[in-house]
Order: C-alpha cells, then structure tokens, then sequence
C-alpha cells in the first residue's frame, strides 16, 4: 500500500517512540544473546551489558555436543508442526458453528466452553484420564489434552462473527451446504485470524513443558523445552556443590538461545498475513 | 413434545453444523468436562486409596481453614491489587501499540519494532527477574545509577513492599506487550481500507482517522478480550512472584497462587490446594459473568 | 582417619575377592580381571550366570541379569544436562554387578509436581520413589497411611544385610526412618557419616584480614569491628573504599541466626534442647532479641548485604566484593575462592570459627542436617525383595559404596598396591566439570538416590586443599543437629496446618526486626503472636518426637 503523504511531527514522534521501544525490548534478547557467548568468569560477574566479553563458544560446544539436545530439538519440531495443524483446524471448524446465528446451542456451547478457561478439575483427574486413555508416554499426550483453547476459540468465533453474513446467505440460496460456506467463504477471508491461531497455537507447543513434564516419563519423546527447564532451575536451586550451578549457569543462555530461536524468527513470516489490504483483496 | 419437536426441527436444519463442532464438543466434554470431578477434592479430605469418589466429605473444612488463616485478609487484598494493577496497565498498552505500529509508514520499520516488541515474550521468567535484580542492584546496578542522576538514594527496590507490584507489573507489561498486541494488528488488519481512503478524501486528519475509524472497527476485540482478561484477573501463577518476593515485601507479595504453594504443594495438601482453586474459580466466573453483562448492556458485543 | 580408608578398602577388596572364588589375591586388580572373565564366559556360553559377589549377607547378582527391570522416581543427576537416562558408567556398572536394570524416571525440574501428581493418582507409580514433598517429611505418613508406600521392616530383615548393619552402626538414622507406628516405610538419605566432617559456617576472606591487619574475629565485638573495617577501608584494595559487602548470605537474612552463639547460646541451632531435655525453639526466646538487636545495628549501618534472598551474591563473590559469606556448605568455600580469583588472584576464604559471646565462650557449631529426603518402594512394586536388595547394595554395602562416592575403577579412580585411592584426570583435569564433584557426577557418582554421603570420600576428592584442613579441624568439635523425626497422624495434620504459617511469620519478622521496618520494641508482642499461631503447639509435638528419638536410640 503506497501512499504519499507528508511527515509531519506526528511522524516523528512516532518514530522516536518505535525507537525507545526497540531499544528496551530488544535489550533482553541482546544481553541473553551475547552471555551465550561470554565466557564463564564474566557470565558469573554478570558484567555482561551489551556484548559478549571474553568472547567463547564454550556453552555452545556443551549445548550442542548433548544428544539429548538435538533428540529434543526434533521431538519440539514434531510437536509444534502436528499439535499447530490439529489445533488450528479444530479450533476453526469448532468455531465456526458458534459464530452462526441459526445454529441452536451456539449460546449453551458458547459458555459451557469459555467456562473451562476458569474452572478445571485440577491436575489430578486429568492425569488419571490420559493414563485411562493410554496416552501416557504417546506423544499425543502432548497434543490431544490441550487440543483447543477456549481463548483462541473466541477469538476466532468472534473473528467470524465479523464476516459479512449476507455471503453465507447467498451460498445457502444457491444449495451451498454449511461445509462449503466454511471451506469456500469463511476460512479463505480468514488468513489473518488464522495466522493468529497459527502464531499463538505454534508458539505454545513450542513453549510447552508442562504437559510433557507430566505425561512423558520417556525421555527420548522429551522436548527441548524440559531440557532447558531443567538447566534454569538447577541453576537456581542449591544443592552441595555449587560449581554444578555454575556449569548450569554457563549453559543456561545458550540453551535459551538454541530452544528459542527457531519460534522468534517464526514471527517475521506471520506478519505478513497481518498486511492490510489481505483481508478486502479477498472479498473482492 | 413442542421442545421435542422443536429439537428434531433444530437437528434437521442444523445437521452439518452440529457434525462440524462434534470433534470440538467430543474434546471439550472428554478432557475438560471428564475430570471436573476433581472439584470434589475441595469438600473432602483426599484419601489416595479410596480416590476422589471415595474420600471423607468434610464439607467446608478446608474453606474454613484459608480463611481462618491469619493472612487471609492480607491474600485476599494483594490479590485483587495485583490483580487490578496488572489489568490496568498490561490492559491497554498492547492496544496503544498496535494503533502506533498502525501509524508507521515504512513497512519495514514497521516490522522491525513489531518483531523487536515480540521478542521478550521468549525469555524465560527466571531470566527477566534475574536481568531486573542485576539493573536495579543498590550497588551499581544500572538503573540505580540512572536514578541517583538524578538524585534518588540508591536502595533495594527489591526489598520495599510498596515497589513489588509496580516491579512485577512493568516487568510484566514490558516482557508481553508486544505479543498481546500482536491480536490487535490482527484485527486492524482487517478494517477496510476504502473507509480511510473516502475519510481522507472528506479531509479527516490522522487522529480523526485513528478515532472514527480504526477504534471502532477493533472495539468489539478490545470488548472482547477485556471479558476473559477480567475472568482471568485472579489467576495470576505463583512462579514469578516466588522469584521476585522475599521475607521484607511478603507484606504486599503474597498472594493465593504462593501460598498454595507454600502450603499445598510443599505440603502434599491436595484438598486444600483444590479448595483454594475452586473459591478462586468461582470468584472469577462471577467477574466473568459481570463483565459479560455489563458488556452486553452497553456495547453491544459480548461473549455469551 | 586415612587409615579408616584403607581397611575399609580392603574389607570391600577381600570380600569381593573372596565370594569371586579367588584366593586372598594380593591387588583388586585381579579380582576385577576374574570377574569380568567370568562374566564373559557366562556370556559366550549363551547362559545367564554373571559373578556372584557376596556382600555382608547380600548375594550379588539379585536376579538372573536382565530379568528383573525396576523404575526409579526422583530427582536427576545434579550435574547440569546430564541424565541418569544416558546411561552413566557408575549405574551400567551396578546393573552388571547386580543384574537388576533400572528405569530411570528422573527430572531435573519440578520434579515435587511430577512426584505428587502420580502418588496422588495412583496410576503410573514406580517401584521405588524419592518421597515427596522434599522439604518436609510429611509425605511419608500420607503416602504411607495410603497405602502408597510399603513397610520395609520385614524386607530389611530377611533380605537387607547391609541396611541392618547400617541401622547398627547409626541408631539415629533408624530412629529418623522410624514412622510413629513403629513401622519402617521409609529410608531416609543419610548424611550423618559426611557431616561429620562437612562445616557449615561463614568464611572470611583472609588476606582482607591480612590487607588490614585484621585478627580472625571470635567474638561478636571482634565481629562487628571486622565487619565495620570491611566496610570504611579498602579491603580488598582496588581503590575504592566503598565497593565492600562485609557480609552477605545465600539463603536469605534468616540464616543469619547462625550468629546466636554469640549471644547465650551454645550452638547455632534454632531447635536445641536444654540440659533437661526439653526442647525449645530459639526464635521466641528472650536472648534472641539481643541477636537481632545487634544483627539490626549492622544491617542499619551497611554491613549486611540487602540483597536478601541472595540472588547476586555469586556475582558479588565473583567481583571480588564480599568480605563473609553465610552459605552451606564447606565446598561453597572451594568455589568461592574460584569465583573471586578471577578478578583478585589473592582471594583466600577461610571458615570462621563460632562466634563467642565472650574470650571464654565455649560455644560449638552444629552440624548440618543428618538426613535429607527420604526414599521408599511403593505399592506397585512387583518384586519388592529385589528392589530391597538393590537398595540394600546401592544405600549400604561396601561395595556399592566404592561405586557411588569414587566411581568406577580404572574411569574416575585407580588403586595401587597398597589398596591406595587415586582419581584420574577424568576427575582431577576434566574440561568440562571443572571441579571433582561435578566431574564424578556427571559419571553417576555421588548419586541423588538412596543417599549415603561418604565423609571419607568427601575428604579424598578435597585432598590437600583447605577445604579438607577445615574439615579435619571441624571433625569432632561439632554439635549433632536436632533430629528430624516422622510425625504421627495427629502430629502431621497440626504441622502442615500451622506451621507454614508461623513459619512465614518468623522469617518475616526476623527480617522486618533486622532490616528495621519493625521495632524490636514489639519483641514481646512477636512472640505473643507466634503463639497463638501455635507456637506452643509445635514445640510440643517436636518435644514428642524428641522423646520418641531418645527411645529409639537408646535402644
């Protein structure tokens, strides 16, 4: 979208802005990122501001070198490709009978699922069903329990609530079923949306560790993010011995970077489903 | 036999929508209805053996206990604070973001401050805290210095009650702001653009634009997810403020998810962390419901 | 106590020798060649015989190797990214010895959570688990009194030699494994053996002494000018007066109690009994308002760090800033001294000695708990005599014992003639795991299951370091801490439903008094106050349960 218009001062304050923002949200990434590859005296000062300081690739020799880590790596990829697709398309085909007005239980469904959002049976009950289910140690133990959020679910109900009806109307008149208008009408208008539950869904298989801590004991389905969670919090805790803390310290913020990275960069793809003008150049 | 018929009518019309959601519906009653039994635990006093089914009942027995607790009064307040303090302001800063971002006219730009918004999203809680306390140490952290620039005493604002939820709450805003915005460009995303084009053409002005045009069209998203922030309100987890509190600010930290911990967890009190959850719970659907009322009072958009 | 070593080495080398069929050979070398002669020849003939070790009673191999496979539940190595899982050498080789293969099912995080969720549930439990919750012993007595956790006395009886004889030698660790009932369902981690030795105090840095000339502070007086000359002068001479922390702690303000010796106590233990025998609790008394009143004036004049939960220290160590250090336990000092060399290469810690309330206190620092986590076999254990067995072997014998505090011979150690340990540069010159400990666990020495830290072997990997001087001069003149006892039904629910509360009111007012936001004019009504959160109540119940200790061991 071209446009020519003058830069004013509003321009510029926004762009100071943008900038000041930039600069204290990037600032975590960058600290993180140049600890991984400081060396162990300095990452024990915490005199790391900006760059790295003495400069060594240390933690990532031993990050790497584990085949624990690159097991778990592809473990965490299994995970967030399947759990994404099943979720989004649950989410969206579960959605879209709550976001039509005829449909007769769109209002009982509607709440008795935003209702899980705030009560749940709590942690036991649910352990004894996916044991019960034979899920336990199967990977869809991961996926199959938190398949789809009652959060995401509203926001896409409400995303299509937005969509012009008279369209599905139409459909209907011609003989379209509900499964065309869905396919043909709903879903293609709604990349944006699901680009969204795409982000929020990836990012959250990616994220998860405490279902895996729960419902995998075998650790060759384990993902990257136990393995990480397992180095932050030995370094925290104390036991005898503190240069086991120092080790994990060490290996801390290069595991953070390996475990991460992959998702952060996953954003700049996504965005571009966000350009303005994807939604109408559709309808059009 | 009206109702029945009523329902076979409803059925026959609706048939496919109705096989559309089964899945859904399937999930929903399995793994989130099918354990609700759970609740139970919070009226009896949980016997591993015997099971939930099978344990004592002992009615409000673990109820009376929290609030019988001498700190009671004290969770109950800094809970709701922090609860509201977090609402307040990690509320509607991902919304003013998304309109600025909407106001950047070099895409690239644009994406880069979007990108750069998102990414603290990433890092672990235990490294935020971890970066926080090094930046405000009284002796030499950088903030500190920062501040005695312009003449503050150095202290250890990690050890002042009244610095705890203004430190949870901006450390908080500032590690998700970026992504809780991330819904909102969603939504501006989807405005029409022809209604800017014909405002400008009506010579509206950039904050015209901005007023008439792009909050409207994203109020019922705003509207929205203001209701499940508020049913979310008291949910706050205990990981991030057992990081950040200590025995000096107890006095403003401590809130129902640590003391559950402290108390339930490390001390295998299954029932009374249940019953813990449970008034939790219901405070919070009555928010939600509130919220919805008054939503659909008002606005015309609503959850349910 | 090098002597000790030594037979206990050839104890362990003769039975070995003996029950492998070999006459008194001269080096363990050889028994080890035999047995794994004879353990390939089983092999090559196709049939399962392994050696057959015999152990204080225990017969080694348990099983048929490979025929019976037991789950472990508990926490991981504490080696950071390295997991039982992997297949450590120390556990390959006490699955060969004693032909039991174990699961591991072991997490380095959250691992209380995994632990309750499949106790509470019933579904999925192991064989064998570390007892959850860690930081209280309530768990015992609810997993027991569910059925969850088996009593033991009968399987130690006929088939745990070792155990038994353990229980002989340390009537203490009995008396803490012992539930109310009288029933055994429980092993705790014993630690009573290396606390001995191990030093749980504050260290100083020397040459700040020195740079000062300082004495070595044994009074409180001493103490506090210590601390204010760390404070107002250079000590660590790098220009700047003001960069200085004289005294900071790890775990919190509260650990700061360990300064009550100088103030009428005569060891730094907050449970204590009197000559009488009863019992007390040394927060609630009235001699600890003068500790707190002193720990208030140091803290209100910049001697104590108010980093209060001790997040920056290892950073202030490292940067060369602390002056005394309050962080258990003794091999802290080691790593201290690592960490502050890289920017001062003078730095010497050295531990203090117990701080007296005058030249002629007589005070004596207590040792670190005996016992840590308890451990047990569950209901859903198929073969409980094998998994007692296993713990038998792994938790008490003398050869189970050489596998988990020195590794395994030939990898981490070497024996000379005179059945002299010495480790190898796996563990003296690894790159990785710079300092032994890491090093012989990320073997799988040193374990966190069935623990049984040797105090020997803790001296040997410390060998010729200051760390192993401050042992020598702590083995001996320290106090046994008050034990920690199991709890009866009734005793447990008072416990868990007032002392997490009366416990969080104590550490805040210990910190609100130090640090100044309470007057210790309110001294007497904080003492009000905890009791009628139950003060009383617990300090009775700790009174029972002392009794019943003193019942036990007397024994």
């Amino acid at each position: 979208m071209k446009q020519k218009t003058k830069t004013g001062w509003p321009d510029v304050l926004i762009t100071i802005g943008t900038i000041f923002i930039i600069i204290i949200t990037l600032y975590p990434v960058i600290y993180v990122v140049s600890m991984s590859f400081s060396s162990a005296e300095h990452i024990m000062a915490k005199d790391v501001y900006l760059l790295p300081k003495g400069f060594s690739l240390k933690a990532y020799a031993m990050t790497l070198q584990n085949e624990t880590v690159v097991r778990s790596f592809v473990n965490t990829l299994w995970y967030t490709a399947v759990g994404t697709l099943m979720s989004v398309t649950l989410t969206a085909t579960t959605a879209y009978p709550l976001a039509r007005r005829q449909f007769f239980l769109r209002k009982q469904l509607s709440f008795l699922m935003t209702l899980t959002m705030f009560v749940s049976g709590g942690l036991i009950p649910l352990y004894v069903l996916v044991q019960k289910l034979h899920l336990y140690n199967t990977r869809w133990s991961i996926i199959l329990p938190y398949i789809i959020s009652a959060y995401n679910l509203i926001i896409t109900r409400s995303f299509f609530e937005s969509l012009p009806e008279e369209m599905a109307d139409a459909t209907k008149i011609d003989g379209g079923s509900e499964w065309t208008i869905m396919t043909r009408i709903f879903i293609p208008l709604s990349k944006p949306i699901i680009s969204v539950l795409v982000l929020f869904y990836g990012v959250g298989y990616w994220n998860s560790y405490f279902a895996p801590l729960i419902f995998l004991s075998n650790e060759k389905l384990h993902p990257i993010q136990l393995y990480l969670r397992g180095i932050l919090i030995t370094s925290e805790s104390t036991g005898m011995g503190m240069d086991a803390v120092l080790m994990s310290e060490q290996m801390k913020y290069a595991v953070i970077v390996v475990a991460c990275f992959p998702i952060m960069v996953l954003y700049p793809f996504i965005q571009k489903y966000f350009e303005k003008g994807v939604l109408i150049g559709a309808v059009k | 036999m009206t109702a029945m018929e009523r329902l076979r009518k409803n059925v026959k019309r609706d048939w496919m929508l109705l096989l559309i959601i089964l899945p859904g519906v399937i999930y929903f009653a399995v793994f989130c209805y099918g354990p609700m039994y759970g609740i139970l635990m919070a009226f009896k006093d949980y016997n591993i053996s015997k099971g939930v089914w099978g344990s004592p009942w002992v009615g409000l027995k673990h109820f009376k206990e929290l609030v019988n607790s001498v700190y009671f009064g004290r969770l109950v307040k800094n809970t709701f604070l922090l609860s509201i303090e977090q609402l307040f302001w990690s509320f509607p800063i991902p919304i003013a973001f998304a309109l600025l971002i909407n106001e950047i006219k070099r895409k690239r730009f644009q994406r880069l401050a979007q990108t750069a918004a998102y990414l603290p999203h990433f890092v672990s809680v235990v490294v935020v805290v971890g970066i926080l306390k090094d930046l405000l140490a009284s002796d030499g952290g950088v903030l500190t210095q920062l501040f005695s620039a312009f003449g503050v005493a150095p202290k250890n604002y990690f050890n002042l009650p009244s610095a705890f939820r203004t430190l949870y709450v901006s450390s908080g805003v500032w590690q998700e702001f970026g992504w809780n915005s991330i819904i909102y460009v969603a939504a501006i995303s989807g405005i029409d653009q022809q209604m800017y084009e014909s405002a400008a053409l009506d010579g509206a002005g950039r904050w015209q634009r901005l007023i008439h045009i792009t909050l409207p069209s994203i109020a019922p998203t705003i509207i929205l997810l203001l209701i499940l922030n508020m049913g979310n309100m008291l949910n706050i987890g205990y990981e991030k403020v057992i990081l950040m509190y200590n025995a000096a600010t107890y006095s403003t930290a401590d809130i129902f998810s640590t003391y559950v911990y402290r108390k339930g967890l490390l001390n295998a009190q299954y029932s009374f962390a249940s019953a813990v959850g449970l008034a939790n719970s219901v405070i919070n659907v009555i928010i939600l419901l509130t919220a919805n009322f008054m939503a659909k009072k008002t606005t015309d958009t609503s959850i349910f | 106590m090098q002597k000790k070593l030594v037979t206990g080495l050839l104890a362990t080398a003769m039975a070995v020798s003996m029950m492998a069929g070999t006459v008194l050979p001269a080096a363990a070398e050889e028994t080890e060649g035999a047995t794994e002669a004879a353990a390939e020849a089983g092999a090559a003939a196709g049939e399962v015989t392994g050696t057959v070790y015999d152990l204080g009673g225990l017969t080694l191999p348990i099983c048929e190797p490979g025929s019976v496979s037991l789950t472990y539940m508990g926490n991981d190595t504490w080696c950071a990214g390295v997991s039982y899982n992997d297949g450590l050498p120390v556990q390959q080789e006490i699955e060969k010895r004693t032909g039991v293969h174990i699961e591991w099912d072991t997490y380095s995080s959250d691992v209380e959570t995994v632990l309750q969720t499949r106790m509470a549930s019933l579904e999925g439990l192991p064989d064998m688990v570390e007892v959850p919750p860690f930081d209280s012993n309530v768990g015992v007595d609810t997993y027991s009194s569910n059925g969850v956790l088996i009593p033991l006395n009968d399987l130690i009886e006929q088939h745990a030699p070792n155990i038994k004889k353990l229980f002989e030698k340390y009537p203490a660790l009995e008396a803490m494994c012992t539930s109310a009932d009288g029933n055994i369902y429980a092993l705790a981690g014993w630690w009573g053996d290396i606390n001995d030795y191990v030093p749980d105090y504050l260290y100083i840095r020397q040459d700040w002494l020195d740079n000062l000339g300082l004495e070595m502070p044994n009074t409180v007086d001493e103490l506090y000018n210590v601390l204010k000359a760390f404070k107002e002068q250079d000590a660590n001479g790098n220009g700047d007066a003001n960069d200085e922390i004289p005294l900071a702690t790890k775990n919190g303000l509260k650990q700061l109690y360990y300064l009550m010796t100088g103030f009428g106590y005569d060891t730094n233990s907050l449970w204590y009994t009197d000559a009488d025998g009863a019992v007390h609790y040394a927060a609630v008394e009235p001699q600890y308002k003068d500790m707190l009143t002193f720990l208030n004036k140091c803290y209100s004049e910049g001697l104590i760090s108010d980093d209060l939960d001790g997040t920056l220290l290892t950073q202030n160590i490292t940067e060369d800033k602390v002056g005394i250090v309050c962080h258990d336990p003794a091999d802290n000092m080691a790593s201290s001294d690592d960490l502050a060399m890289t920017s001062n290469p003078n730095c010497n810690y050295q531990f203090m000695p117990v701080i007296q309330a005058d030249e002629n206190g007589t005070a004596q620092m207590t040792k670190r708990a005996l016992t840590w986590h308890y451990y047990g076999i569950t209901s859903a254990c198929e073969n409980p005599e094998a998994a007692i067995q296993w713990i038998d072997y792994v938790y008490a014998s003398e050869d189970g014992m050489m596998l988990y505090n020195y590794g395994v011979e030939g990898l981490s150690y070497e024996r000379d003639e005179n059945g002299e340990i010495t480790f190898t540069d796996l563990i003296t010159n690894n790159e990785t795991y710079t300092s032994a400990f890491s090093a012989l666990r990320s073997i799988g020495a040193w374990p966190t299951y069935f623990i049984d830290d040797s105090g020997e072997a803790f001296m040997k990997i410390f060998e010729g370091t200051k760390v192993e001087t401050a042992c020598q001069a702590a083995y001996g003149n320290m106090k046994d801490p008050f034990p920690e006892m199991l709890g009866t039904a009734e005793e447990s629910e008072i416990y868990t439903s007032m002392w997490p509360d009366l416990s969080t009111y104590l550490d805040e007012m210990f910190t609100a008094f130090v640090i100044g936001t309470e007057s210790l004019d309110n001294f007497d009504s904080y003492v009000e106050t905890a009791n009628s959160m139950g003060m009383e109540e617990i300090i009775r119940i700790k009174g029972d349960q002392y009794a019943r200790y003193q019942e036990i061991t007397a024994e």
